[in-house]
Parts: C-alpha cells; structure tokens; sequence
C-alpha cells in the first residue's frame, strides 16, 4: 500500500485578469481512493483540473502528479493519467471504430477489452460518426477511450454533466468498477451530490476559489448540523456563532446551520432561552447546499416579494 | 439472498448507516437468520452502486456489534447476538421507538386501554427468530 | 506519431482537394491564355508581351500565383488549427503520451504534404506540360522556374502564419493574425529579389521564425510566458513583422486615402532637355508637367515667336525634328539590358515572327526558332566565324531587344544582329546570318541601333555601331559612313546618338554625334559633365563640336505628408529610402524611436521587469521604432497586481514573493467554517 499523495499542489493559483478562479490550494489526494471536487459553478474547479493537467500554467504556486511538476508532464507520465473533459469533445468525423484505433496507437498499454467493454455497455455501434452520437453515447465513448490504456490516475470534469439518469449510471458503475485495483485513483468534479455520496471517499469544496473543505465524506456530513429551535413569540436577535453558516426565521421558528457543531455554539443557542432545541440531522445535498449557500440570516426570497405586494 | 438492501442518496442517514440499519431490521424481521451469508463487500458495492469502503464500514459496525462475522476464506456471515448492550443502553435505544409509537397512538385517538391490548395481543402472537434471546415464546 | 499525421491528412484532405482544383483551374487559364497570345501574335492584332507566351512567366501567373498559394497555406494552416479549437478538443489532443513537439511535428507533415500537394502539384504538371514539346512555342529553362518556386514557398510561410493566427494564445484575434505580415514580406521578397537565392534566405527565415513561433505555442498552456525561450523569441519576431507591415500599410494607407487629397497637389516636375532639329540647330526645351513651354537655342534665341501663328512649342521643334538613333554602351556589363528589365529577369524577347516562325533571342544570346503550328522548336540561327565554323559567341542583347511591338505593316523579315566582334544581317526567310562588318581582334562591339537613312522615304537600313573605341555608321551592306573615335571612353559617357540631318539652312553637316554622361556619375560630380557634340561634315570630317552644360535629371521629391508618413518608420529603415527623405524630417522619426523607447522603458518597469529584459526590450523598442512598441504591447501579458499586506505596495500576483519586500503572498482568510480532518488510510 501506498501512502504518497498521486496528486500534490502548494499554493496553486490562477489569475484570469485581475481576479483569482483559483487562490492558494493545498490539496493532497492519496493514492487509491475516489476524491471528489466540489463546488459552484466558477469557483474554480474546471480551472484547477486544467492546471493539474498540465493544460493551463498557473499564475503561482506549484503542483505535481504522480511525482511530477504540472509545469512540465512528461509522456511517461501522461500515458498513466487519464484526463475527461466535462464537453466530452472528440473529432466529429470519426466514427467509434476510428476513434479507438487512433487513440490505440497512442498508447503502449491498450485493453482492447476494456475499450469494446465499456463502449458496449452504453450501447455504441462501431461505425457511428461522433457527431451522430447522444451526449450520453460520447460520454461512454470518452469513458472507453480514457479508461482503455488503464490509467493510474483517472481526471474527470464533471462527467456527469448533461447525461440522462441511465448514462450517469453506467458512469457511476464503471467507476466503482476501477476501483477493484487498490492502487487506482479517481479525482473527479462534479454537481451530482447523491453520485458524490455513492462513490466518493473524501470531498474537497471549493468556494469562490478558495479550499474550504477537504475531509472524508462522512465527517463533511456530521460537521454541518441543523438546529430547529422554537419560541413562544417572535425569534430573537441571533447572536455570532462560530461556525455559523445559515439562519433561517420563520413566525415562531429559528434554524440555524452550522459547520462544527459543539459545545459552545450549543450554549449560545441555550443562552436564547428556546421553548423546543432539537439538532436535525442532514443529508449529503442539504449540508452541501447549506455550506456554499449564502451566508448570514436570510429569509425566504419570495415571501419577502409577497410581503412588498 | 434473503433481504435486499435498499439505499437512498439524499437522505439524512448516511449510507452506510442505511445497510446496517437494515441488516438489522432484516434480522430483527427475521429475513435473515443466523448463518445467513451476506453478499462480500465488493459484490454489495457493486450490486448498490456504492464505493466498497463504505459497504466495509457497514460491515465494520456490525461485526463491533456483534451481528456479523467474517470467516476466513468463506465470506461474511450473520452471527448469534451477544449481548453486548448495558441495560441502559438497551433502554436508550429502545426509548426513542416508544415515544414514537405511543405518540403516533395519541394523533391517531386510540384510548390508552386500546393501545394496550394491542400491545399486549402483539406480544403473545410473536415468534422468536431462531437463536434467539432471552425470552423464549 | 503517424496516426497523428493520418488523422491530420484525413481532416483537412477536403481543404487541400478545393485547393489544388482552384489552383490547376488557375493554371490552365494561364496556359490557355499563352495560347491565345499566340495566336493574337500571328493575327498581328495586338502588340505580344512576349513573356506570356511562356505561361511560367506571364505577368498575371506570378501574382495569381502567389495570391493564390498565400492565402492557400494560410487557410489551410487556420483550418489545421482551428480542428482543435475548442479547448476540451485541444486538451484531447494534448494530453496523450507524446511530446507537444512531436505533436507539433506530425501537425506539421500533414499539412505540408497538403499544402505540396495543393500547391506544388498543379504547378509541377504545368512544368512538365511546358517541357514537353508540341505546347508551348517558346523556349524553356529551369531558370524560369525558380519564380513560381520562391513564390511556392512563401506560401509555406503564411501557412505557418496562418496556423498561428488559429491558435487562441494572445489576448484577441488580430493580434495572432500578425504572424501574416511576417508572411507578407516573405511573398514581397519572392518578387523583390533578382536572384532566387536571395528571396530564399529571406523565405526561409520567415519560415523558421513562425514555425517557432507555432511550436512554442504548443509547448505553453497558452500564454506567453509558458513558451520557451525560442517560442518567445519567434513570437515576438513574427509579431514584430506583423506590426511594421501594419505601420508601413497604415501610414502609406492614410497618406493616400485621407492626406494627400486633402492637401492639394504635389509640386510640379521641371525639366530641361536638349534637342537638334534637320538644320543641326540644338535647343534647350524645358517641359513643366510634361508640357513643353519654352525652347531656348545655343546663343539664347528663343523658338517661340509671335510670328509663327500661335503653334504650340511641341508643334514647331517636331516640324524639323531630327531623327535618329541611340546606343547605349554595354561594354562594362554585358548583362545590362537584363538587369534593367526588371526583377524577375528576363529570359528571351521575339525578335521577328516570319513564316508562322517566331524567332526568340534568348538571354544567352543564342537565336531560337519556334514554329507555332506545330509549337516545338525548329532550331537555331548561330553565327559562324571567320573560317566558317560554329562559334560559341552570342548574340548582343540590348534594351531595345526587349520590348516587341509587332508592326502589321512591316514587312520586313530581316534585322541587325551582332555578336561581340561581327554585325550580321539576319535574315528570317531564308534562315541565313550573312556577316556584313567585322572588327579587329582588339575591339568590341558595344551596341548597335538601325538608324534611318534618310527622310523621303524613311527607311532605316542605317546602323549605328559603338565599340570600345569608335562610333561609325554602317550601310545596309557593311560600308561606313562615318568613323569616329569614341570621345572620353564609354564608361564615363556610355549613351551615343546621332541625329541624322537634312539641312535647309546651308548647313552641310550630315549627322550630328552627342555623347551623352553617365547619369549616376554626373550627379555625383555635381553636374558638371557637359554634353558633347560633333557635327560630321561631308567626307568624314567632323566638321564642328560643342560642349553643352549638363541638365540636371528631373528629381521626383515626395510630398510632405509622405515624408510624414516615413516618419513612422524606425531610424533604421531610413538609408533605405536614401535620398527620398530629405534630412530634417530624420530627427523626427528619430522622435518616435525615443519616445517608444520611453514607454516600453517605463512600461517593463512598472511589471518589475529584470534589468536584462528591460534594457534588451527598450533596445528593441528603440530599433524597430513605433512598430517595436506595438509589439512590446501585444506580445507581453501583464499580469494582475495587488497590494501587498506587509509593505503596502503593488505587487504582480505571478511571482512567490512580494518583489519590494520579499515576503510571500498570504494563505486566504479563514472564516471560521473550514472542515479539514486527514485523509487517512484505513
């Protein structure tokens, strides 16, 4: 077993113009395991997966794969990974066949098996031109061409993305099934949280272009707690709570969700004198949504909306 | 097998609490009695499209809990519960259950005299799973 | 690497199969064309440009040519290029396990096997129609190729440019598309140059500093300063060219289209001249804009004259206008008339179309016949020597050779022609050489010119013959006329003439004799080399001479605003231009230079350039001008600053460490809700 990271960066950076997409990341991804890269869209994932890629030099900072600078990859290096574009591009003028025969020669490590294996299975026809393919069918493509040479590393943009519930699930499965070698990694990004909570391991969150998170999936889910409590009249002022995420206030209810939930958030919320503190458990989608949500107390747009009428 | 595990994304429980709360109620239910073979951890992963680690950490509590156990070169295996409960926290789990029930009895205006016999009747009618506990029916 | 090049061949195989059919379209119109010529030329309906029978040579085939090969390559390099356009394709492409050069590299041969085959392979078979005979009635050498080779290859350039501006690495489309001025000059060059050599220097560096440029392109993630040293180097070379043909094109652009109309008409061009009308009497005529408005004899007596009923000046000198001849001396280069033609050289003239023969002096000086029917060639006239055998001598090839007018009146069928020591009379019916003058071993023939042997019946069977150390005059059979020495050597006055005169005035000189100075040479002396004249009597005798002042020859002096515009040019551009700038407007453009330089100083000091960068770029600046400040803003990337949290400054966010105060940038602020727990192995 293992224990070096295949993926590394120190202060990885990327400027567009004047503004970061990607601020000082320090993430460290052990070999074997599913990482799953989370965030809004722009917060910077796209970028960063280009930048580990070797497809984009960063502003600043530093970054290897698999022992190697992202500056400068090497083909040794570039025939272990395997790199998945979230557009799932290929040369429209191939056909199935041609796309595995041209991307074959390519490589010293080809399993035709693999190739026809995964093609199959989301229904390809050998002699189908890309540009008549679904976006589900060029994904699987994508999927068989990547997962061919048998990669180490597998990168994967936001593979999901645009696929019908049937792909995603071919998708999901043929990850699962990669990780029957210990030694193989998957990094991928992705919006699809009940996917994230089938296969993912650990989860990395990015906001706004910073790394707010990196933790194994169940602990993500057990820091971020929701806290119902119920007064008699009118919520009180909430006070600052370490850790506080979101507040929402209804006529005679004040939730409250909040990332490491512990003993003094709990006696600050005692403090407000509640008829009813009950701590509410969250899933995966709900805590997720909660943590890069908006900050602060809010209330709920639209009966605000009503409220102006 | 005898159960087939049912896990739902989104939920509050996390996904492995899912198999084992249902392992248990499968064997609470009597669906899965001692010496029943469980699916190996990759099989599970893979029939429930879920990462193996976290079919391991299922099966990881309920071996600590005494519920599985794995043979060598043979599988994983449901086991006879030791009683590795305190009494108090016996009552703990149980106590959670009752409010539950009792209060769903009061929304739904059963009497407490109904309610009773009604436990009562469920009592005299249920049948031990084999290797049973302390009660014997 | 080879499925790579396969893939590229079988992608773009549609651009290449349109290209080689425009191109083959092309030229077949051109060898069309030549044919028609030919067939015109038999009509006698229009005067031949004889350089359209041959179609490699036709003036419409080069341009066409390289229009077509220009834009060709640079199509078909934008189009290899842009199949990777869209960013994830790119990284499909990228991201295999080869090197970016090899990816470069096999891109590369697959489009240059495209652009030959597109490109090379019509113009090979026209190259190889023309060679076999029975199709093009005019004569052939590889020479003649070289044209439409150089011009072949400049579109190898603009296929790289083209390539460039394809690839999404500068901040905006017409900046990439610089790359294509570099290519322009490499197509200028192709016509510019004489010798094929020359523009091939010239194409190849422009070839090899954008295929660079491209690579570079490739081994960066797409910004500047991912390239390596080379790449950069190449890029800023291209975009450099880009940017003074830019420059050079607007400035000229501007001054045509909006300046110079607006500010009025350019000085008007003056000139004076000499002229001897029949009586032997010389004038002095000043033209103002190419209208002759005064005529001034030798002892200052005006032509004009109220008495003579109101004709114009232009009208009464040609009423006794002396006719003649004029030789120019080609003893000290007896390629002259072939380096004066023109840049792309010439190659051979018609000298008489006989018999449905078309006889050419070629530029070796041999005589080739050609029949048109038939379109192959007959043969060749060659002279003899003195005992009758073949000599290895050519022909003489003058200036007048070169321009053919085809005369449906002329009947005649025989001309003049000599080589260094004989003059022949050739004669195109019979297919004969007769000799009819020979000078002695020590001398050499200079030149020749039919002059006309009198004026009733306006017949020119006269020649007129310059040697090395006489000028005579020659009768239809050999005779001489006149003799006389060659008055201060040919290589200070290499241009002789002679009016032929018919006197009313009692005059009895029969020819007058003018030795005219080298132009070059008298204008370096400050114009002080005179005219000579001599007036030949009867019997031989020079019966009078004259030295006449020198006229200066008409200067064509720019207007302002295109002295304006060169302004725009760097410094060191200007001793290309010579005389054309005169000199106080120099400090002007030496201005820019130092301005430009001032920016591009400031500006690389503003971003913390390293002293070396910053001197070797204000170097540049100060060189190339405006043209050089152009490219310093379009090559470099000027990366974000923000304030430094410990010494308040503005620091560029792409280096470790604050430049002023050294210390690192600062991991972002927490705000309290980080989750970070280990990632431990179980």
């Amino acid at each position: 077993m293992h224990e070096e990271s295949v993926i590394q960066t120190r202060g990885l950076t990327r400027y567009f113009g004047a503004k970061a997409a990607v601020h000082e990341l320090n993430l460290d991804v052990p070999r074997g395991c599913v990482f799953a890269f989370l965030g809004r869209n722009g917060s910077g994932k796209t970028t960063t997966i280009r930048m580990l890629a070797g497809l984009l030099q960063p502003t600043r900072g530093s970054g290897s794969i698999l022992g190697c600078d992202i500056r400068a990859l090497t083909p040794e290096i570039r025939a272990r990974i395997g790199y998945l574009t979230e557009e799932h591009q290929l040369y429209s003028w191939m056909s199935v066949k041609e796309c595995g025969g041209f991307q074959s020669k390519f490589f010293a490590k080809w399993n035709d098996r693999i190739f026809h294996g995964i093609s199959g299975h989301f229904g390809l026809k050998p002699a189908a031109r890309v540009k008549d393919l679904s976006r589900g069918e060029r994904a699987g493509l994508c999927l068989a061409l990547t997962l061919a040479p048998e990669p180490e590393l597998l990168m994967l943009d936001d593979p999901g993305l645009g696929l019908d519930p049937v792909a995603r699930r071919a998708l999901v499965e043929s990850m699962i099934y990669l990780t029957r070698k210990s030694d193989r990694t998957i990094f991928f990004s992705s919006h699809n949280i009940s996917d994230v909570e089938r296969v993912a391991d650990y989860i990395a969150v990015l906001d706004q272009s910073v790394l707010r998170a990196c933790c194994p999936l169940g602990t993500f889910q057990e820091s971020v707690r929701q806290v119902r409590l119920r007064f008699a009249g009118a919520p009180p002022a909430l006070p600052k709570i370490p850790g506080l995420l979101q507040a929402v206030r209804t006529e005679n209810e004040l939730r409250v969700t909040c990332a490491h939930y512990n003993g003094e958030a709990e006696k600050i919320l005692r403090a407000l004198s509640p008829l009813e503190m009950e701590t509410v458990p969250l899933g995966l989608e709900d805590a997720f949504i909660s943590y890069l949500g908006e900050r602060g107390e809010k209330t709920f747009i639209l009966s605000e909306m009503e409220a102006q009428a | 097998m005898a159960v087939t595990f049912n896990i739902n994304t989104g939920s509050d429980t996390p996904i492995y609490k899912q198999i084992t709360d249902q392992a248990r109620l499968a064997v609470t239910r009597g669906r899965l009695a001692v010496g029943d073979q469980l699916p190996s951890v990759r099989a599970l992963a893979e029939e429930l499209v879920v990462n193996p680690n976290t079919v391991a950490r299922a099966y990881a509590d309920l071996m600590r809990e005494g519920l599985l156990e794995s043979r060598a070169g043979r599988g994983v295996f449901i086991t006879r519960k030791r009683k590795i409960y305190s009494r108090a926290e016996g009552w703990r789990r149980l106590e959670p259950l009752l409010h539950a029930l009792i209060g769903e009895a009061m929304i739904l205006d059963f009497t407490r005299e109904e309610l009773r016999a009604a436990f009562e009747e469920k009592l005299a009618q249920w049948k031990q799973p084999k290797g049973g506990d302390r009660n014997d029916a | 690497m080879k499925a790579l090049i396969q893939k590229d061949l079988r992608e773009n195989l549609k651009v290449a199969l349109i290209g080689l059919l425009i191109f083959s379209l092309l030229l077949l119109q051109a060898y069309q064309d030549s044919i028609t010529l030919l067939n015109n030329l038999l009509l006698g309906t229009q005067p031949a440009l004889f350089n359209g029978l041959q179609p490699l040579l036709s003036n419409s085939v080069q341009p066409e040519a390289a229009f077509f090969c220009g834009i060709f390559g640079a199509v078909l390099g934008w189009l290899q290029s842009r199949n990777e356009a869209h960013r994830d394709l790119w990284a499909f492409l990228i991201h295999r396990p080869v090197t970016r050069t090899e990816i470069f590299r096999g891109k590369a041969i697959a489009g240059l096997c495209l652009y030959v085959f597109g490109a090379g392979l019509p113009m090979a078979v026209l190259v190889a129609v023309v060679r076999t005979p029975g199709h093009i009635a005019a004569p052939f050498e590889w020479a003649m190729v070289l044209p439409l080779a150089s011009i072949f290859l400049s579109g190898v350039a603009f296929y790289f440019a083209g390539w460039l501006t394809g690839l999404r690495q500068a901040r905006w489309y017409g900046i990439r598309g610089l790359g294509l001025g570099l290519a322009f000059i490499a197509c200028l060059s192709a016509f510019y140059f004489r010798e094929f050599w020359q523009s091939l220097i010239v194409i190849e560096i422009t070839v090899v500093i954008l295929a660079t440029a491209v690579w570079g392109a490739y081994q960066s993630g797409g910004c500047y300063r991912g390239h390596p040293a080379a790449g950069r180097l190449a890029l800023t070379a291209a975009m450099a060219g880009g940017c003074v043909v830019v420059l050079c094109a607007g400035a000229a652009l501007l001054m045509d289209v909006v300046v110079n109309p607006l500010s009025g008409h350019s000085s008007p061009v003056v000139y004076s001249y000499y002229e001897m009308n029949r009586d032997g009497v010389i004038y002095k005529v000043t033209t103002r804009d190419n209208e002759s408005v005064e005529a001034v004899d030798l002892n200052g007596h005006p032509l004009a004259d109220a008495t003579t009923g109101g004709k114009t000046i232009r009208a009464q000198l040609s009423e006794h206008q002396a006719y003649g001849a004029s030789v120019g001396t080609q003893l000290g280069d007896r390629n002259m008339a072939l380096n004066a033609v023109g840049r792309r050289g010439y190659f051979f003239a018609i000298q008489k179309v006989v018999d449905k023969t078309i006889w050419y002096l070629d530029r070796h000086g041999k005589l080739l016949g050609y029949d048109s029917r038939t379109r192959k060639f007959i043969g060749s006239m060659d002279p003899r020597g003195s005992d009758g055998a073949l000599t290895s001598e050519g022909f003489i090839i003058q200036p007048n050779d070169l321009y053919y007018y085809f005369q449906p009146d002329s009947e005649e069928t025989w001309r003049y022609m000599a080589t260094a020591r004989t003059v022949y009379r050739a004669d195109f019916k019979a297919r004969e050489l007769k000799p009819i003058f020979t000078l002695p071993n020590d001398d050499e023939i200079g030149g020749y010119a039919v002059a006309p042997s009198s004026y009733d019946r306006m017949r020119s069977e006269n020649l007129l013959i310059t040697t090395r150390k006489t000028v005579c005059l020659l009768d239809s059979e050999g005779r001489t006329l006149f003799a006389v020495p060659y008055q201060h050597g040919y290589v200070e006055y290499p241009t002789v003439e002679i009016s032929v005169l018919e006197a009313t005035n009692g005059s009895t000189a029969n020819f007058g004799v003018w030795f005219h100075p080298d132009a070059g040479m008298n204008e370096k002396s400050g114009w002080k080399m005179p005219v000579h004249v001599l007036w030949i009597g009867p019997g031989q005798t020079v019966a009078k001479t004259a030295d006449l002042p020198a006229l200066r020859q008409p200067e064509q002096l720019p207007s302002w605003p295109d002295k304006l515009a060169t302004t725009f040019l760097p410094p060191a551009a200007h001793p290309a231009f010579g005389n054309n700038i005169s000199n106080h407007w120099y400090p002007l453009s030496f201005a820019w230079a130092v301005i430009s330089a001032g920016i591009g100083w400031a500006l690389t000091r503003r971003y913390n350039y390293s002293i070396a960068a910053r001197v070797s770029w204000t170097l540049f600046i100060f060189v190339l001008g405006i043209a050089g400040l152009l490219t310093l803003l379009c090559v470099q990337e000027w990366p974000a600053r923000e304030a430094c949290p410990h010494c308040g400054k503005l620091r560029a966010v792409d280096r470790e460490s604050c430049e002023h105060c050294q210390s690192p940038f600062a991991p972002p602020e927490k705000n309290g809700t980080e989750i970070f727990a280990p990632l431990a192995r179980e």
